[in-house]
């Protein structure tokens, strides 16, 4: 039984690495308005490139920008040789979203063949919790939650003051009047995705961190805690999505905490149901999921 | 080998009656309901359950015990479970929600049931499932000749199905239904309840998933949470788009390629490297194969007509319904 300052803490923690996935995936539905399904292995991918590059001798921090690279370089990839072509074609998001199936079984299956699919660790060592004010948290679980904020931060300075940032937030609003002011909305559209990537892959590292042992699903089984907090926050609200991250994030592990641990997922999809029924545009009004 | 073969028979018509039901709801009404494999949980749990005889006789079992009714009420009985079960879903979600959020509502919906029945040892015994469950022909021949009565049986069931399913689509109602999956505002302005008629596309969908879940249970004698995770779905959605979605051939033949072909054709890749390989490698070639099959054939591989089942077979050349042509005229704007 953990102290309540104590889950709250490890809350903020989840709140972090969830804010930057949802943050990915909000802008990558907000752009493209299809659900990709793969974006949880597209998490998984990078806690996995991390590995490899922390067996090769590089140190933690290096590790995770060549996963973001990465998981960059993948997903970019993914969009001009598969997603793209079929967006020009006219594909139905149905099409789309089974695509996204097929590429989430397919890269499962290539992680597990490349890495195996037994428990692996980055064999960080153990650390003594430390008190900071109300909070017990590990040093690595400290630094977590830094890098997440700035890293959030980063994108919200980027989002709001650069030209890229502007111009993808006039697409996510309205894609025609976008293209109509001469954004050019292909390649814009391919930066949105290798954008996502690297925040996916940020954000695999981090869960792997989190969670010490991984295995090549460990990403799948965080997509819906994504989707619960994109669809909480509102889709293509990327604030909406922080706030969403802080709901879910921190409920999860006071419900762990204080209610019954095996039943805090179930609690999220609840409340995802819920959301998704009573407030479909989520709480902060964005784009609406009804037909 | 002829039990091997005869097992073949019956999972490849049990896996026909899955994927029927699957392409009925998303092929010819356009559900995505993307746990099917829920209610195809529910069906082989209330198929067990009624066949089991009370759980002192199985020792370190604990489960629901209603009773025991013969077979096949206790199969039909899966379905009616499950059939209710899509109801209660439908109720919750089915009104309102695009197509794409209903298929994260419906995954919510199913891991709630995973956690849920495999944190409860009372119900179906939690994370350790259910095993023993007798089939009808236990021990009247040969294990093989076991085997080829058990599948007699399931062909029933799958005559049923076809012969049900058949009826409804050559039916009006089957019209509406696929009037609805191409475009449902249409449907309602001309003053049909879209809701209702998605709603008992569900309930029946799920019914079949029931059966067949039921009948899968008692082939393999054993259930448990680990046999209903989400990619269980993914692969019977596999079948329907490889085969074709809204048409009861195609169906069969996805069943037989994906299910039943793939799972059974990497068996006899040799063994090399670790365990999990040739299951990955299984997920990787059914992952690669539904987006080949989305880019160079949408329409999979038997495609839809208009009209009857037996058009192919009698000269009845309806037009050829195209899935990527109505993709093409939808997203004109493909941000709405």
């Amino acid at each position: 039984m953990l102290h309540l300052s104590q889950a709250i803490g490890y809350g903020l923690v989840t709140a972090g690495i969830l804010g930057l996935a949802a943050a990915g995936l909000s802008l990558q539905v907000s752009v493209t308005n299809f659900i990709n399904f793969a974006y949880g292995d597209f998490v998984a991918l990078g806690g996995y490139v991390a590995l490899t590059a922390k067996s090769h001798g590089l140190n933690m921090y290096i590790s995770t920008i060549v996963a973001m690279a990465g998981v960059a370089l993948f997903s970019w990839m993914i969009y001009r040789s598969l997603y793209g072509p079929l967006r020009r074609r006219g594909s139905h998001v149905i099409a789309l979203l089974i695509v996204s199936l097929g590429l989430s079984l397919a890269l499962e299956s290539l992680i597990s063949i490349v890495w195996s699919s037994t428990q692996q660790t980055y064999g960080l060592s153990a650390q003594a919790p430390l008190h900071l004010g109300p909070f017990l948290m590990t040093s690595v679980q400290l630094e977590i939650l830094i890098f997440a904020i700035v890293a959030l931060g980063l994108l919200d300075l980027f989002l709001r003051f650069t030209k890229v940032g502007k111009a993808m937030r006039a697409m996510s609003c309205n894609m025609d009047l976008a293209r109509a002011s001469g954004i050019a909305t292909d390649q814009m559209t391919e930066v949105v995705w290798a954008l996502m990537g690297a925040l996916a892959g940020l954000a695999g590292v981090m869960l792997a961190i989190t969670i010490s042992a991984f295995t090549p699903s460990y990403g799948f089984t965080f997509l819906f805690l994504i989707f619960a907090v994109v669809i909480i926050g509102g889709i293509g609200r990327i604030y909406g999505a922080l706030v969403g991250a802080l709901i879910i994030g921190v409920g999860l592990s006071i419900a762990q905490a204080y209610i019954a641990a095996q039943y805090a997922d179930a609690i999220v999809f609840a409340i995802l149901i819920g959301t998704l029924l009573v407030r479909p545009e989520g709480i902060f009004g964005g784009r609406l999921v009804s037909e | 080998m002829s039990y091997y073969l005869s097992s073949l028979v019956v999972l490849f018509v049990i896996q026909s009656i899955l994927v029927l039901g699957l392409s009925f709801g998303y092929g010819t009404v356009g559900l995505l309901n993307f746990t099917y494999i829920t209610f195809v949980a529910i069906g082989a749990y209330v198929g067990a359950i009624f066949t089991l005889g009370p759980p002192a006789a199985h020792s370190g079992f604990v489960y629901l015990y209603l009773g025991t009714l013969p077979w096949p009420i206790n199969v039909l009985l899966g379905g009616v479970a499950a059939a209710i079960g899509g109801a209660l879903v439908s109720i919750a979600i089915l009104r309102g929600l695009r197509s794409d959020y209903l298929a994260i509502a419906t995954v919510s919906a199913g891991f709630i049931f995973y956690t849920v029945i495999g944190d409860n040892r009372s119900i179906f015994n939690g994370w350790s499932g259910l095993y023993g469950i007798p089939n009808p022909v236990q021990g009247i021949s040969s294990p093989a000749g076991e085997q080829l009565a058990f599948a007699g049986l399931c062909c029933i069931f799958l005559i049923l199905t076809l012969v049900a399913l058949t009826l409804i689509r050559r039916s009006p109602v089957g019209r509406t239904l696929r009037a609805i999956r191409d475009d449902g505002a249409l449907v309602e302005a001309l003053g049909r309840n879209v809701f209702v008629f998605r709603f008992w596309a569900l309930v029946g969908s799920c019914f079949i998933a029931g059966v067949g879940g039921a009948l899968l249970g008692e082939y393999a004698s054993a259930f448990s949470p680990t046999a209903f995770l989400p990619p269980e779905t993914f692969i019977l959605f596999a079948a329907v788009i490889l085969g074709g979605r809204g048409n009861n051939w195609g169906a069969l033949l996805g069943a037989a390629i994906v299910p039943v072909g793939i799972a059974e054709a990497t068996r006899y890749l040799p063994q090399i490297g670790d365990t999990t390989l040739i299951q990955d490698l299984r997920g990787g070639l059914i992952g690669i194969g539904l987006i080949v099959i989305i880019i160079f054939r949408p329409q999979g591989l038997i495609a839809e007509r208009a009209g009857s089942i037996l058009s192919p077979l009698f000269g009845r050349h309806d037009a050829v319904l195209r899935p990527e042509e109505q993709g093409r005229s939808k997203s004109a704007t493909p941000r709405s």
